[in-house]
């Protein structure tokens, strides 16, 4: 018996991109919708296009799983981010799919760093005084008021808190209604605006100094 | 003015997959592939593959199957479905229903000379 790891690597790529097209599903749901297609496809020798010749492209698979499962379909966010449906509309390109696929893995670490920025940006406006520094400092800063040994852990606890929620919120994004998911892309965007506007909160006291954004 | 439109029988069997696959297992329980390969080989060689594992997936879910785990010499272990009693009992029923549904589009599909001169 093969492990797991052992699929080859444009079979790994397949399935991926099957398994962003059913990205809306629970994860257990969506695993176990795609177990059989696995299987199948570490069965099948030959390279890419023999798989898409017995499933066709992963985003025709994905839906034929989806229809004869009985699961909604996964209808396309009305007003969504433009840059996100070109990215969607061109995930079965031969040549953009597999940066697009990695691209699309990469959004749990920003959906961390979104976290991390908006509490930022929500304590910054509460504190105009206490944004120059970087950003372990600053909610070193923010939180902890009292002297050690007896030191406030809310420094680390809240920002990891805030990280931790925006994974969760990120997660959940596909399932939320409309309403719901353009709040999340605002916060998104507040996200961004917090990044470019005050990079001495990311940015490591020195890089900030040589930067010329500390004194 | 443009040829008809031909008959697609997909419609068909999307309708028909439910009652083929629990008949499948009600012989003998069995993996997804081996099941999609016993659809083709029983005269149904339409029926996609990723349908089936899909047909499967909801049956399951609706407690129609029961499932286990099996080694496989090729991968990851296989879930092999049986037919719950749940899913014997919607199998006898929906046979029932469709050879009476089978019948009634039969007459209506090929009428007798007898039904047609009425």
């Amino acid at each position: 018996m093969t492990t797991p790891d052992a699929a080859p690597a444009h079979v790994r790529t397949y399935l991926d991109e099957v398994r962003h097209h059913l990205r809306d599903l629970a994860p257990d749901d969506r695993a176990e919708l795609t177990a059989p297609v696995e299987q199948r496809l570490r069965e099948l020798a030959g390279g890419p296009a023999d798989i898409e010749r017995q499933f066709g492209r992963p985003a025709e698979l994905a839906a034929e799983l989806r229809s004869s499962a009985g699961y909604p379909y996964d209808a396309p966010m009305p007003g969504g981010p433009p840059l996100l449906d070109w990215l969607r509309n061109r995930s079965d390109h031969p040549v953009a799919r597999p940066v697009i696929t990695y691209v699309l893995s990469l959004r749990p670490a920003w959906w961390a760093v979104r976290g991390y920025l908006v509490l930022g940006g929500v304590l910054a406006s509460l504190g105009s005084q206490k944004y120059r520094m970087h950003t372990i400092g600053y909610y070193n800063q923010v939180f902890d008021s009292s002297t050690p040994p007896h030191g406030n852990v809310l420094w680390v606890v809240v920002p990891l808190a805030a990280i931790l929620a925006s994974i969760v919120l990120g997660a959940l994004t596909p399932r939320l209604p409309p309403a719901a998911r353009a709040a999340v892309i605002a916060l998104d965007v507040v996200a961004v605006v917090a990044l470019l506007a005050f990079p001495t909160w990311w940015m490591p006291p020195a890089g900030a100094y040589f930067a010329g954004l500390v004194n | 003015m443009g040829s008809a439109p031909s008959f697609d029988a997909s419609q068909l069997l999307k309708g028909a997959l439910d009652l083929v696959t629990l008949a499948v297992l009600a012989e003998e329980e069995s993996y997804g592939y081996e099941v999609a390969r016993r659809v083709w080989t029983g005269g149904l060689p339409d029926v996609r593959e990723a349908s089936v594992y899909g047909t499967l997936n909801r049956l399951y879910r609706a407690g129609l199957l029961t499932s286990r785990m099996a080694p496989s010499v090729s991968g990851p272990d296989r879930k092999y479905y049986g037919l719950s009693p749940q899913g014997r009992e919607y199998l006898d029923h929906g046979r029932q229903q469709w050879k009476s549904t089978r019948n009634a589009i039969d007459q209506l599909l090929d009428p007798s000379p007898a039904e047609g001169s009425r």
